[in-house]
């Protein structure tokens, strides 16, 4: 919705259709995520028909989910730094409204 | 059985309404898988009692990170927001990632301490209604 908005709010062409790449990425970032939690979840079942697995795999394959999550989130808190560097306030809020 | 569903029910954890019936789903399943499969009744109870454990573990680990959630929700909505205002925010699932995965271990073990090892086969077996 926002990307749509966005050469409404942004008169500038050329830095309305960064700010549009950005916003897109932010949106792809989620199922970016999605498909490496899945893979993550293959390993998990992979160790599930063990009984007797050490704590430490169980651990670590738990660890990568919050790794994974991390990773997302600084490529997510960059995005967002940009849009900031590239939006007014005025047409952040106007924006953001549109959530 | 018990980590991996548990597992996948931590990557669906947002904090948000929608992710709470898909954990419900896993839980109440493992609980059935032990009670169709542990018959003897104080190992059974044991093993149920380690279910609750991670059922509670899971439902504290939601609460922790639902207040991440909200408080990088409201970062996005701020101008002014700075990159180590994210990372503060972020910071805060840490240890709530350290508690949910020392009280799963602490299940887990539990778990396997309750149940043979045929149970536990029997258990972690995909079977019709398996919600993973």
């Amino acid at each position: 919705m926002r990307v749509e908005l966005v050469a409404l709010v942004v008169p500038d062409e050329p830095r309305a259709a960064k700010i549009k790449t950005l916003y897109q990425e932010i949106d792809a970032l989620a199922g970016e995520l999605d498909a490496k939690r899945a893979q993550r979840l293959e390993q998990l079942r992979a160790l599930d028909a063990q009984r007797d697995v050490a704590d430490a795999e169980i651990e670590t394959a738990m660890q990568g989910l919050r790794v994974d999550g991390h990773e997302a989130f600084v490529r997510y808190v960059s995005l967002q730094t940009q849009l900031r560097e590239l939006l007014t306030p005025d047409e952040f809020r106007k924006l953001d409204a549109a959530r | 059985m018990l980590w991996v569903a548990l597992a996948t029910a931590i990557s669906l954890l947002t904090g948000d309404g929608d992710d709470t019936e898909a954990f419900r789903a896993m839980v109440e399943y493992l609980r059935m898988r032990v009670q169709a499969v542990v018959s003897d009744p104080q190992r059974q109870k044991l093993a149920l009692a380690a279910v609750e454990q991670t059922e509670g573990a899971f439902g504290e680990h939601r609460a922790g990170l639902k207040q991440v959630g909200d408080c990088i929700e409201a970062l996005d909505r701020t101008y002014d927001a700075t990159a180590q205002s994210y990372y503060d925010c972020d910071a805060q699932a840490d240890p709530s990632w350290q508690r949910v995965t020392a009280r799963v271990l602490e299940a887990r073990h539990a778990l396997t301490g309750a149940v043979s090892v045929e149970e536990w086969q029997q258990i972690v077996a995909r079977a019709p209604g398996d919600p993973r």
